[in-house]
């Protein structure tokens, strides 16, 4: 998580989101998480599965998810400025609540979960 | 086809199911279009409904629809006019208000084509450095995004509207090879070799094939 910050190039939305795939790759992997074929596991998904669908960080990812992706692939500079400001509010809340809770953050109950 | 009447009633649903005042938002859209694959009629039955708005509004979307503003202004400047979108919209858009005037205007930009260009090579970069590191949801994923991208930019080129998704699925199962022949033509960054192969990869082969030391290759 501390690297979001070291990775983040704003002409190169395509290797922003590449590193986060790798995240949640190693993060199902260390979790051994099976995934349907059809869920669309993104980092939004993954704060669902860890803090529930209706959490603000879950909204918060749907929302950096959204403006890294653009519109036909076209991100914008400010689009790319107000994901990288989303993406730091993230970072925020999960190390906030791994400071509260003095823990990872846990797994939800998820009926694919192989924990 | 279905007709702009009937859209604008699915559309209404839509929006009002997302939770937001729909008469509201739509009156202050002066010209509304409907595209994609539901305005094209090769949908899936859980496509979401895409809608170009002209005016000022946020973008809103949910699972069902995906709604975009561009800007009035916006409406005959170069940038619009040439971009993947409006030449997409101008060939497969259905008018649900307005004249859609600046439909006989646009033409193909050579900055889309840059642009879409720019965004493969820079996939082609990212997932073949972190290809080890990848689940393969995210290796297919990227596979079937990498494809896509590509049979786009061969339309961007040929000065050609680009599809809808399901059209570039089927032209893939129909005929792979102009896809792939066209990345041998192209050339990516020297990332060609790697394209045609990661495109040639099976959904087998994927959760273990090692790019450095490719398996199952001619």
């Amino acid at each position: 998580m501390g690297s979001a910050e070291d990775e983040w190039d704003d002409s190169d939305p395509e290797s922003v989101e590449e590193k986060i795939s790798e995240a949640i790759s190693s993060v199902l992997e260390d979790k051994s998480i099976k995934l349907e074929e059809e869920e669309r596991a993104g980092i939004s998904w993954l704060m669902g599965i860890l803090f529930g669908i209706d959490s603000d960080l879950r909204f918060e990812a749907e929302r950096f998810e959204d403006l890294i992706n653009g519109y036909f692939g076209e991100v914008e500079s400010d689009e790319m400025e107000e994901a990288r400001s989303v993406l730091d509010d993230i970072v925020s809340g999960l190390r906030e609540y791994i400071k509260e809770n003095e823990i990872r953050p846990p797994l939800f109950d998820r009926p694919n979960a192989q924990d | 086809m279905k007709s702009a009447p009937h859209f604008l009633t699915d559309l209404t649903l839509r929006i009002e199911a997302a939770g937001q005042p729909a008469k509201a938002l739509l009156n202050s859209a002066s010209e509304i279009m409907v595209f994609g694959s539901r305005a094209a009629g090769v949908h899936a039955y859980d496509s979401d409904l895409d809608v170009l708005c002209f005016g000022r509004g946020g973008r809103l979307k949910t699972p069902a629809l995906d709604l975009l503003w561009v800007p009035e202004s916006a409406m005959c400047n170069e940038d619009w006019l040439g971009s993947e979108l409006a030449t997409h919209i101008a060939q497969y858009g259905i008018c649900l208000r307005g004249q859609a005037t600046w439909q006989s205007l646009v033409c193909f930009g050579a900055k889309a084509t840059k642009q879409k260009l720019r965004r493969i090579n820079a996939i082609l970069n990212a997932v073949s450095r972190g290809w080890s590191r990848l689940h393969p949801v995210f290796r297919r994923r990227y596979q079937t995004t990498i494809r896509r991208e590509i049979q786009r930019y061969g339309r961007l080129v040929e000065h050609v509207a680009v599809p809808p998704t399901p059209l570039l699925d089927r032209e893939w199962q129909v005929r792979p090879n102009g896809t792939l022949d066209f990345i041998e033509r192209v050339g990516f960054c020297g990332q060609s070799a790697f394209a045609i192969q990661l495109l040639k990869t099976t959904k087998q082969q994927i959760e273990t094939v090692n790019f450095n030391h490719p398996i199952g290759f001619d």
